[in-house]
Order: C-alpha cells, then structure tokens, then sequence
C-alpha cells in the first residue's frame, strides 16, 4: 500500500515545483534574517493548505484506488496512508525550513519542529486533507483560503476572549482559542497572540477527531465510477 | 463446482432512479459468466457492488471463503480509464510485478495500449478465485483480443469465476459458459450452456429485451 502511493503520488508535479519554490525562498528569507521563520512558514502553511487537500472520493472515484479498495482491503489503512502520502512532501519541506531556521540560530526554529507552529501545520494537514475529501483536488484549501480571506476583510477578531476569571469563563475562553486556531492556524505564527497550552491540546485534540471521523466515513464510501469526459 | 460470489436480492438507487433491484447472482469456480444490458442498465454498478466497492441499499453480496478458510481473491478491471493518468505505465506495471518497457505517462498512451496495460497487470500472476471485468475487449486490436480470450480460458480452466460485461457479443461467446441480462435492474438469464447456436440465441435475447 506505501509502495504504492509512492507511486501512485498525491502530490502533482506543478504542486511539487510550487512547494520547492516556496521552500527554497523560504530558506533564502531564513538565511537573509532568521527572525523572519514565519514569514517562510506562512508561505508553506499556504501552499500545504492546497496541497493536502487531495480529494481522495475524487480520485476514488474515477477508480484510480480500485486495486486498493477491493472486497478484504482494510479502507481505514488505505485512507490513513492517502493521507500520509498527501501530506508528506509538505512536511518534508516544512522539516527542511525548520531544520535549516535551526542551524542558523532563528529563535523560533524549535516551535516549528516541535512546537506551537508544528501544531499549526498539523492543523492544516488534517483540516485541508479533511475539508477536500470530497471535493476536487485542491478545492478544500482553496474555499479554505477564502474563508479566512472573508474573515479578514469583515475583521472577523477569532480571539477576542471573555475578561472575566471564573473557571467557566476560562473553559470558554480555551475552547474558543482552539476553535480559532483550528479556522486559521497562522495565529500561531508570530509572537503576537498568547495561545496558551490547554487550547493547543485541545485544537490538536479536536483535529485528531477531525481527521478519524474522516477516516471513517471514507471506510463506508461508496465507491461509485464518475468517469472523466 | 464451489459458490464463489453470490449477490442476494441486491437494491441499489442513485437517489430516485433505482439501477438494480432484486438482482440476484451466483458466481461458481471455474465459470465465466457474460453479463449483458443496454447502456444505462447498471452493469457497472452490479460489478462494482460484486467487487465490494460499493454497498447495496438492500439485499447482500458474499464471497464465500476458500476450502482453507481464507478469504476470497478478487481482481477487477473498470476499464481504462481507471488507470491513474499521471503514473507512467512502466511504475505503474511493476507495483503489480509486471515488467512494461513503456515510460510514458498512462494518459498519454492510445486506448488499446492502456486497456491492454490494466488487463496484463490484472491478468498477471496466478489465476485469482473471482475476476471481475467491465468491458474487457474494448480498444483491444484483433491480437489484444485473442490474447484475451485465450487468457481468460485459461483462468476460468485453472478454476477462476469469471464476471465479464460486454456488448461484444462474439468474444463472449467464445469465454463464457451461460449468459446473464441485466433488464428492469434484474439479472435474467438468457442463454443456457447448452442450447445452440448460442450466438445467434443471445443476439435474439439481448435484441428482444433491449430492441422493445
């Protein structure tokens, strides 16, 4: 099945030169300043955004996994390793951006690679994956970006938190940060916002669920042929 | 001869326009059987719902274990245009341990060649309990065709049961055992092993349902 997907790749070769272009300037703009980590993350967060987005009931259904979903394949491991695979060449441009932020000392390389901004790119992995299950290659990221564009120009504020001290309030406060970070993971790039820990783990919680609930509703897919005209 | 696929009373509507209904289908080793229809008439859907890629609404399908308990093989082809367009028929060939000395991409090669490419790694191996195929012969030149036919008497002899749909009424003639029509979303039978001269008999049968 990974031999298979790495044939079989879930990454088009334009999308492929989009993401080394962007990493390339990414570590370009690492190497000219490496206080300037985000604006290289951002970048890949974007271009990550449209790629995990692969459209696997797309795909599935113009029969290009037929020899995988066949009668006795297990369709969860199937849609686990689509997922990998779709996600995969952005990690690995992200791990070389952060590797490379490392070695030249940027302050924020350790949160990309095992921090609040690594949670921010698994955000996206899942949730673009997630969104673009169902809709052509590409289109989850894409109506994805342009949510968090409308949410820009109606200055939308994801943050804004309740004052007050009380447990209750704080529980909120928490669960609306996490929603926040999960609408626009960038806010956990920069170091602007305080997201606090308690609404990380439960971002990263609620994108875990996310991502099995998609797991298996994929399993019970119907697997209808659409084919290309 | 053991019950390989058995395809109970199977439903199965696309919101209100019902493709099959009742349809009931038994598949034994070492038979081929030639699944006819109109266009339209939900051979692709019977198929892809015997090949486990889709569930029925009501009703059920089985792939009844071999003798040592293991479960069923199943192949199936839908055709060509299946095939992922980007991989090239060279990658695409060796994930299934066939060797293709092609290296273009599998959507920039003519039908014949990506039809012939799907069937050869399909085809490769050791003959499987079950073979599904939509629509095998199309695209497929005089010499495609004869390696097909040829090939698909083999499996069916080592054992294989055999699903084929096609309109080419000729070659499955020259594979098939008995004859199955899809009509009204239910799997008739038209021609028995016996009677002769078949071709001309399935000819009437499809031309009587269909023709009306």
């Amino acid at each position: 099945m990974v031999k298979f997907f790495l044939i079989v790749r879930q990454t088009p070769s334009y999308g492929l030169a989009v993401l080394s272009a962007v990493t390339v300037l990414g570590m370009l703009t690492v190497a000219l300043n490496p206080a300037e980590l985000d604006s290289a993350l951002g970048m890949l967060l974007f271009v990550q955004m449209v790629l995990a987005s692969s459209g696997f009931a797309a795909a599935a259904r113009r029969g290009h996994f037929d020899p995988l979903l066949i009668h006795g394949s297990r369709r969860s491991a199937v849609l686990f390793v689509q997922w990998c695979a779709s996600v995969a060449p952005g990690a690995l441009a992200w791990g070389a951006v952060a590797g490379f932020a490392y070695a030249y000392s940027s302050p924020a390389a350790w949160s990309a690679l095992a921090g609040s901004r690594a949670v921010a790119f698994l955000i996206v992995s899942i949730v673009a994956w997630s969104a673009g299950f169902a809709l052509p290659r590409g289109a989850g990221g894409g109506l994805w970006m342009a949510l968090l564009l409308v949410l820009l120009l109606r200055r939308v504020d994801l943050l804004a938190s309740a004052a007050a001290p009380d447990p209750i309030a704080m529980v909120v406060t928490t669960m609306r940060a996490a929603g926040a970070v999960v609408v626009c993971p960038f806010l956990l790039l920069g170091t602007h916002v305080p997201i606090g820990l308690p609404a990380l783990a439960a971002s990263v919680g609620a994108v875990v669920v996310v991502l099995c609930a998609t797991i298996r509703m994929g399993s019970r897919l119907d697997v209808y042929l659409v084919e290309r005209l | 001869m053991r019950l390989r696929l058995e395809v109970a009373g199977v439903r199965k509507a696309f919101r209100r326009h019902v493709v099959l209904d009742q349809a009931w289908l038994q598949l034994r080793s070492g038979e081929a059987v030639g699944l006819l229809g109109a266009n339209g008439a939900g051979k692709t859907t019977l198929m892809r719902i015997a090949a486990g890629l889709m569930r029925p609404d009501e009703g059920s399908v089985r792939w009844p274990p071999a003798m040592s308990g293991a479960p069923s093989s199943i192949r199936y082809f839908g055709g060509e245009l299946t095939l992922p367009p980007h991989v090239s028929a060279k990658r695409w060939a060796s994930l299934f341990g066939v060797v293709s000395a092609e290296r273009r991409p599998i959507g920039r090669l003519s039908r014949g060649h990506r039809q012939t490419l799907g069937l050869r790694v399909l085809l490769s191996g050791a003959p499987t309990d079950i073979v599904l195929l939509d629509e095998p012969w199309e695209g497929l030149d005089p010499s495609g065709s004869k390696w097909l036919t040829d090939t698909l008497r083999q499996w069916t002899r080592a054992g294989a049961a055999m699903l084929i749909s096609s309109h080419r009424l000729y070659d499955l003639d020259s594979v098939c055992t008995r004859f199955v029509m899809l009509d009204a979303g239910k799997c008739v039978p038209v021609v028995e092993r016996e009677e002769q001269p078949r071709l001309e008999l399935i000819e009437q049968a499809f031309l009587k349902r269909v023709g009306r």
